[in-house]
């Protein structure tokens, strides 16, 4: 497998930073980013100066909407390549680097949104996330456990059809009021 | 800044398969925030050359249903799947090279009335971003002025 991080500029501003002349290696798993420290550093400085580049223009478009979606989804199962060990040291961070007041939302995306075992790489941002409900039915299992862990909402569409269905309607409302209940007595 | 608003629980995706009146149900229901995914190519299929009518359309529609909150989540075809965009060997085999990576660069843009999402592609190709702002082109949006970028370097 080729990580992503391998096109032609990325491979030429590893080098430049590492000063070595191969290609970045591979983060197959989080235990090997103990071995490629400076592949790690690398990724840690490339990924926080594109966060910052891009955080710098949203807020004069958005204005008092600073905020921004990093919509891993997938990627959070995808391992260290995609570089979402970072998000709660971003997070952190940014708003103080950056003087601005931020908030980057992260959303996992799992059918059902039933597999939420995945949070780790951002246990220190819940409140910032979150979870998908591919459909419905995931509205009404897993909204409680949602509001426990202290996510921050779900995002869902209605069935894979796309028909709209009494029942999903009741989700949305049901779902609605437990998350009000819980954030906003 | 604590930003949860009462009305962003719950988020529509994929709103372009429901039909007015169900949106109007959903938003009846209490669903005022919705996003969407893009195709930039569809919006770019000339370089240089944009069209926005589907975007906007999808924006008004929502609005009409009494959705007040759209967002964009902008794609393109070879990262459209994050897997695909992020580890999948398919997007080497696909050629996900600069051009490619640029063309998700230059497109975050604004449209009134809708809020630009970056998609995980992004993410994913933001080292190859940063990269090329390292290297040599920067390309940003020109703030306002979606269909045009301005190259910093």
């Amino acid at each position: 497998m080729i990580p992503c991080y391998c096109d032609s500029h990325a491979v030429k501003a590893y080098r430049e930073f590492t000063g070595e002349t191969g290609n970045p290696p591979d983060l197959p798993t989080y235990a090997s980013m103990k071995e490629q420290s400076k592949l790690v550093e690398w990724l840690r400085k490339s990924l926080t100066e594109s966060v910052k580049t891009e955080q710098n223009i949203f807020p004069e478009i958005w204005l008092h909407l600073v905020e921004r979606d990093t919509k891993f989804a997938e990627s959070f199962e995808s391992g260290p390549r995609s570089g979402n060990w970072l998000m709660s040291e971003l997070c952190a961070n940014l708003p103080i680097e950056l003087g601005k007041d931020l908030n980057v939302i992260l959303w996992e995306v799992n059918r059902y949104g039933g597999d939420q075992g995945a949070l780790e790489n951002v246990k220190n941002v819940l409140d910032r996330v979150w979870i998908g409900s591919q459909f419905c039915e995931g509205l009404s299992r897993f909204t409680h456990d949602s509001i426990n862990k202290g996510l921050r909402g779900f995002v869902t569409s209605p069935s894979p059809s796309g028909k709209l269905e009494d029942w999903m309607l009741d989700a949305f409302k049901w779902s609605i009021a437990e998350w009000r209940a819980a954030k906003c007595s | 800044m604590s930003f949860i608003r009462p009305d962003e629980f719950i988020i529509l995706f994929h709103t372009g398969s429901l039909t007015m009146d169900d949106l109007k149900r959903v938003s009846d229901a209490g669903v005022k925030t919705a996003v969407f995914p893009i195709l930039w190519e569809e919006i770019e299929q000339k370089s240089g050359e944009y069209d926005w009518d589907q975007l906007d359309a999808e924006v008004e529609r929502l609005k009409e249903a009494g959705i007040s909150h759209s967002c964009v989540a902008m794609r393109t075809r070879l990262t459209g799947s994050p897997m695909i965009g992020i580890c999948n060997p398919q997007m080497a085999r696909c050629g996900a090279t600069t051009s490619d990576t640029e063309a998700v660069t230059v497109s975050p843009c604004y449209r009134p009335g809708a809020k630009m999402l970056w998609n995980a592609s992004v993410l994913s190709c933001g080292l190859a971003t940063t990269a090329t702002m390292t290297n040599g082109r920067r390309c940003m949006p020109e703030v306002h002025t979606p269909a045009r970028c301005c190259c910093l370097e």
